[in-house]
């Protein structure tokens, strides 16, 4: 059944992805970057992810990313854009995620025979990455590879990444819901309390009573739990993220043997406590 | 609950589509933008479509762009979506050395605003009324994956009653083209795919109007290839299978969907607004600042101007 495979394919790449890709809002190597330029957790989170769409406003960095409250990224940008331009808190990006990597692919005896596989695996995938409506994979397609392995590998998972996300932005907002209503669903989706992960996208305690009580009131949640509608709608729109994903997952020849590539990459960014969390613990397959 | 029902809603949302083209999209076609543009070092204008003067390439992608901020042409091809990077990408990096955003944004408003006076005066019997209807349909309509609007809604209102009319109208135009984006791409169609599905739902022959999206032949070719293998076109080949029309159907209404926060807004004042936006809009037409018979204007050949 081509959908299984899609979904099968799509969602443990996902995972992968993110240990490679997203551990550089984690890496201590980026943020003592980041604190060298004055910049705090939260400017340099927003200017340094969002500075691929360029030196844009705060408005237009909430509507990439999505999930997180406007006017926190707002104020957040402001800062950031007070103190450092774009080519800056890029270089920083770049620079800390190389020697955190490298660090971490050291540490677990990762070969540069190694990640430059996973480079090729990577990079052949990143011209079927789509561009349409996906604001923060195309702006990071415009950076181009920075031109070193371990720097080239991570621009090329990053793409991938951003793209699954614009991608699931559109999911989200195409099936009815706003940024709280899916984070909330997606906490139950990631079988976590509800309310127990939205506050990390500056939303307030009013703001996540009023989208629950709207949850409620279309039937979508009952007490602190998915109705069984809450859970097919969210089911839905994360099948409409792998269906978006459908002409990277086709370039795929052989799956198991990308992942078996990107798996140990994944492990040794664990290893190194790059990321807080296993993302592959938390999948649905 | 909608406080319209949801085939009503649907059909306002549309002909409310209609009605704001010609006021807002009348920035590409206005004689004032082009002599602004020109001013900062792009071409002028060098076709006509009947009266109307065709916008410049680059001074198009690098002003309606602008509204973003300074962004890559990648991100201007992500947002417009239906044109060929290979045309955007050089066209905005073409426009961001002869200028930069703040700059060619306010010649876009400032142009915009300029035609809009010119053919209605710069204050028509019924603007104040208008432009409150306006504001409290672009009031709850959230920016989430929505780059376009976003990038207009942080420029905020630009205070006289022509140009905030003409800021709110363009909001709702591009919300519903971020609206209408996310509705295909949600459904697996690319560029080039909507291209060719958007000539068959508003009656143009096929590989018309796509031509203005700078699409080549082999890329026309492959995407018709998937849409019939999506059983989406008829055996020739030259019109939509049922599949096909309803799937294309299916994406107009799910942007329509996505237009319900400002249709329920306007709640009974739908037939108010409609008629001051009917009667400007033909006067922007008969004026010469927007293509007559509308977007299909396009798909014919344009004339030197």
């Amino acid at each position: 059944m081509l959908d299984d495979h899609l979904r099968q394919t799509a969602r443990p790449l996902r995972d992968l992805l993110e240990l490679i890709a997203a551990s550089v809002y984690f890496a201590p190597e980026a943020h003592a970057r980041y604190d060298s330029l004055g910049l705090t957790y939260s400017p340099a989170y927003f200017a340094s992810r969002g500075g691929s769409l360029g030196q844009v406003r705060g408005e237009v960095v909430a509507a990439a990313f999505g999930v997180f409250k406007p006017s926190v990224v707002k104020a957040a940008i402001d800062e950031a854009w007070a103190k450092v331009d774009v080519v800056t808190i890029l270089d920083a990006r770049l620079e800390g995620q190389r020697a955190f990597l490298g660090r971490a692919f050291a540490g677990s005896g990762i070969t540069d025979g190694h990640v430059g596989a996973a480079l090729d695996a990577l990079a052949r995938l990143v011209p079927f990455a789509s561009y349409e409506g996906r604001a923060l994979c195309s702006g990071l397609h415009g950076l181009g590879y920075p031109g070193d392995p371990v720097g080239d590998l991570w621009r090329a998972a990053d793409i991938l990444r951003e793209h699954r996300g614009d991608s699931h932005i559109i999911a989200w907002t195409s099936h009815g819901l706003g940024p709280v209503d899916a984070t909330l669903l997606t906490e139950l989706w990631w079988r976590i309390p509800l309310g127990s992960y939205v506050k990390t996208r500056g939303y307030d305690d009013d703001d996540v009573a009023a989208a629950i009580e709207g949850l409620r009131g279309r039937g979508l949640i009952d007490g602190d739990a998915f109705t069984p509608a809450g859970e097919a709608l969210r089911a839905e729109v994360e099948v409409c993220t792998d269906l978006m994903e459908r002409p990277i997952v086709e370039a795929i020849d052989d799956p198991e043997a990308l992942f078996a590539t990107l798996t140990p990459l994944a492990e040794a960014v664990l290893a190194a406590k790059g990321y807080p969390v296993d993302p592959r613990s938390m999948t649905r397959p | 609950m909608p406080v319209v029902p949801t085939d009503q809603r649907s059909s306002t949302a549309r002909r409310l589509a209609g009605l704001v083209e010609p006021l807002a999209g009348q920035v590409y076609f206005s004689p004032e933008c082009h002599r602004g543009y020109a001013a900062l070092g792009f071409a002028p204008s060098r076709m006509k479509a009947g009266a109307v003067e065709l916008p410049d390439g680059p001074a198009y992608f690098t002003s309606r762009g602008s509204v973003m901020g300074q962004v890559h042409g990648e991100v201007v091809a992500a947002a417009f979506a239906v044109f060929n990077p290979a045309v955007v990408v050089p066209a905005v990096a073409y426009g961001w050395s002869l200028t930069d955003a703040a700059t060619i944004c306010a010649a876009r408003d400032a142009g915009a605003t300029a035609q809009l006076v010119r053919l209605l005066g710069p204050e028509p019997a019924g603007i104040d009324r208008a432009l409150t209807l306006v504001r409290r349909m672009t009031e709850p309509l959230r920016p989430e994956g929505k780059p376009l609007y976003a990038g207009l809604r942080a420029l905020g209102f630009p205070g006289t009653p022509m140009g905030d009319l003409w800021r709110g109208l363009d909001l709702l135009r591009e919300f519903r083209g971020d609206a209408h984006t996310a509705a295909w791409t949600a459904v697996g169609v690319d560029a080039v795919e909507i291209g060719l599905l958007t000539e068959l739902f508003i009656g143009l022959p096929l590989r018309s109007y796509i031509r203005t999206r700078a699409w080549s032949n082999d890329d026309l070719d492959a995407a018709t290839e998937r849409l019939v293998g999506r059983g989406w076109l008829n055996e020739e080949h030259t019109g939509f299978s049922a599949a096909g029309r309803a799937a294309r159907a299916a994406i107009e209404d799910a942007t329509d969907a996505q237009m319900a926060p400002a249709v329920d807004a306007l709640d009974g004042d739908v037939d108010e607004l409609f008629g001051l936006l009917a009667s400007w809009g033909a006067a922007v037409r008969d004026g010469g600042g927007y293509l007559a018979g509308g977007a299909d204007d396009l798909a014919r050949p344009a004339s030197p101007a």
